[in-house]
């Protein structure tokens, strides 16, 4: 038998001892801090782990998908000691500069979401021996169960089969059997708070341990004349914020709560709403914009809250604006952190996953004996939430906001639809408007020139900004555009061909009917920027106001027989 | 080549790429760490890890099957398992192999029907 022919065991791979590969890295400890403010919860947990080799490394953990309606608006990385806090950019961008600075061996830190929200925090530049610990700060809405109580569960890991699905090798959750240190700290006045595991209430303000592969799960009450559906911290003063989830609970006086009790001269707030099951979250904030450093770590989480759903503010700003600046993490933006040249060795750093422990609940409910089943799954998973009915953009969940191409919308805004009504109608009747003027084709040019008048007020109606908002009180600003024509009207028409009228009078009013056309054009563009949620709508009717000033002012410098 | 090139050139993600070579499935760069520099066979290697992941295998399995001598088994038909060396595996000359192997396919089983009549 030739060797060609020769057979060979096609399973001889498989059973060949498989070859020693990287382990992932390990948790050293996990610590889970909550202040509750209710009808939020400020949540921070920090995951420590060890580079215990003696190789530059890039750590890279993934995370199950945030809570739905939780904000994450922070990432410090402590690295033997010293902090490195990552800052919200564009997507893009950031996976630009943490790649660029990898490759330069600089010290980099990406914080970023997947494909179905699941979060990605890569740390590049750990040196060996170096301790690591990884600090994420959210604020989410607590669960009702019912009226009298208020819950709240906190995933330190997840089953890793669904979510790895659409995720590459490099970027899946990896869990271990190991487990490690882990402890809960609760603040919060005037609540009574139980973890239901232990099935017993928990000192408040104490860290107690807690079990790593279980899902951390409170229950609230409150006592005394404590609420759950309100918080509120010096609201009338620059800094301070409220939170509640029942409007007449609410005391600050602003437009969308005209009958607050509490006023102010402050102007640095932004309001944030948000629908939910049980009804409506409304926060009132000190503006991120503002934020000097000083702001109380309970008045930055409510502030990313308010950003992240922004409605209304004191001083005009823009959504897009404020969620960057309060540092939330989204879809569209990413924390980065780029360090500075020369602060690490001259060597590529080796990626390395970080596990987290095995989900219990996951991997042996079918060991747990049935009467434990009850406790470890208490309490049941809160039930789907309609979708709110006109909310503003979600940070983590921006299905709403996030268009196909990418591009947001701002809060307020009406969502466009239709590209045909917006683009290709106008487009195509002005192209077939041009080719009928200079007789490309016979067709007769009025009823072309009404349909696309009717197109572009229909365009305008749909992006009327919606009540509520803030856009509405700019809206009187758009009287500006009718002014080119006005004065056309008013000083022309200028009769160029009766040839009586002085020749140097008929050019300057001719360049000052060019100039009132100008105008027209500029008019519109000029304002756009200022009208916040009314952008389209600005430039829908600047449009149609720039045709009506080229009729005024050409009626006006040309006569008959020109 | 330098790694952005890689990455463009592959058309894997950087992340993957740093994943692939620390996971040892795509070889270290030349140059050493300081100067790394990537060649085709970086490209071959990348190219070659995503074939085998299309093709249904994980990782783990991947890495037992590239390093096996054997070659890796890949079911052809009821009863045709083939048994393909790693290094052909995104190696661009598919054409050329898999028209060999046709044909010495064919080559064989004709002489198993002769054999039997």
């Amino acid at each position: 038998m030739s060797n060609s022919t020769m057979l060979v065991d096609p399973l001889a791979a498989l059973f060949e001892p498989p070859p020693a590969g990287a382990p992932p890295l390990l948790l050293d400890a996990t610590e889970v801090e909550v202040e509750l403010l209710p009808p939020l919860a400020r949540v921070t947990i920090t995951r420590r782990f060890t580079n215990a080799s003696d190789q530059l490394l890039e750590a890279v953990l993934t995370l199950p998908p945030a809570a739905r309606h939780e904000v994450v608006h922070g990432l410090t990385v402590t690295i033997d000691g010293a902090e490195y806090h990552a800052l919200a950019r564009d997507r893009e961008r950031s996976d630009l500069a943490d790649g660029a600075a990898i490759a330069e061996r600089r010290r980099a830190i990406l914080y970023e979401l997947l494909a179905d929200d699941v979060q990605l925090i890569s740390v590049s530049g750990v040196e060996a021996g170096a301790q690591v610990a990884v600090r994420i700060e959210s604020i989410r809405p607590l669960d009702r169960p019912d009226e009298a109580t208020a819950a709240l569960t906190i995933a330190l890991t997840a089953d890793s089969g669904p979510i790895n699905r659409r995720l590459a090798d490099s970027d899946v959750l990896l869990t271990t059997s190991a487990r490690h240190p882990a402890t809960l700290s609760v603040i919060a006045d005037g609540l009574t708070v139980g973890l239901v595991v232990l099935e017993r209430m928990i000192a408040l303000g104490r860290s107690i341990p807690i079990d790593c592969a279980l899902p951390v799960s409170l229950r609230i009450a409150p006592f005394g004349e404590r609420s759950l559906d309100h918080s509120v911290f010096h609201v009338e003063a620059p800094g301070g914020w409220e939170a509640s989830s029942d409007a007449r609970l609410e005391t600050f006086r602003h437009p969308l709560n005209p009958g607050g009790g509490a006023t102010s001269d402050r102007t640095d707030w932004i309001f944030g709403h948000l629908g939910i099951r049980t009804g409506r979250l409304r926060v009132t904030a000190p503006s991120p914009l503002s934020d000097d450093g000083r702001l109380r770590p309970d008045a930055r989480a409510m502030a990313a809250f308010a950003a992240a759903n922004f409605m209304e503010s004191g001083a005009p700003c823009e959504g897009d604006m404020l969620r960057l600046a309060a540092n939330i993490l989204t879809r569209r933006n990413s924390l980065v952190f780029v360090g500075r040249e020369g602060e690490l060795p001259d060597a590529i750093p080796t990626l390395r996953k970080l596990a987290l422990p095995l989900d219990v609940l996951v991997d042996s409910a079918a060991d747990v004996p049935p009467e434990k089943r009850t406790d470890i799954l208490a309490p049941p998973p809160p039930k789907p939430e309609p979708e709110p009915v006109a909310g503003p953009p979600l940070p983590i969940h921006p299905g709403p906001h996030i268009t196909p191409g990418g591009a947001g919308r701002e809060a307020g805004a009406r969502a466009p639809g239709y590209r045909w009504l917006t683009w290709w109608g106008p487009a195509a009747l002005s192209a077939l408007w041009v080719a009928g003027a200079i007789q490309l084709v016979r067709i007769p040019l009025s009823p072309v020139m009404a349909a696309w008048v009717v197109l572009m007020l229909l365009n305008a109606f749909r992006f009327f900004p919606r009540e509520g908002s803030p856009a509405r009180r700019r809206l009187p600003l758009l009287l500006m555009l009718a002014l080119p024509w006005i004065a056309s009207i008013v000083v022309g028409p200028l009769g160029l061909a009766d040839g009586n009228g002085d020749a140097a009078r008929q050019s300057l009013l001719i360049q000052f009917q060019q100039g009132l056309l100008v105008g027209g054009l500029a008019l519109p563009l000029i304002l756009t920027p200022f009208m916040g949620d009314a952008r389209r709508f600005t430039l829908t009717v600047g449009l149609l106001n720039l045709v009506i000033t080229f009729l005024t002012t050409s009626a006006s410098m040309v006569g008959p027989g020109s | 080549m330098k790694f952005d090139e890689l990455v463009r050139v592959s058309g894997a993600a950087a992340r993957q790429i740093r994943y692939l070579i620390a996971e040892g499935f795509v070889p270290p760069p030349a140059g050493g760490r300081a100067h790394a520099t990537y060649g085709d066979d970086h490209v071959v290697a990348i190219h070659r890890y995503e074939r085998l992941k299309g093709l249904g295998f994980p990782p783990a399995a991947i890495k037992l099957l590239l390093g096996a001598k054997a070659g890796i088994p890949v079911p052809i038909v009821p009863g045709l398992t083939l048994v393909i060396a790693p290094e052909l595996i995104g190696g661009g000359n598919a054409q050329d192999v898999a028209a060999q192997a046709a044909a010495k396919i064919e080559e064989l089983l004709s002489m198993e029907t002769s054999s039997v009549k």
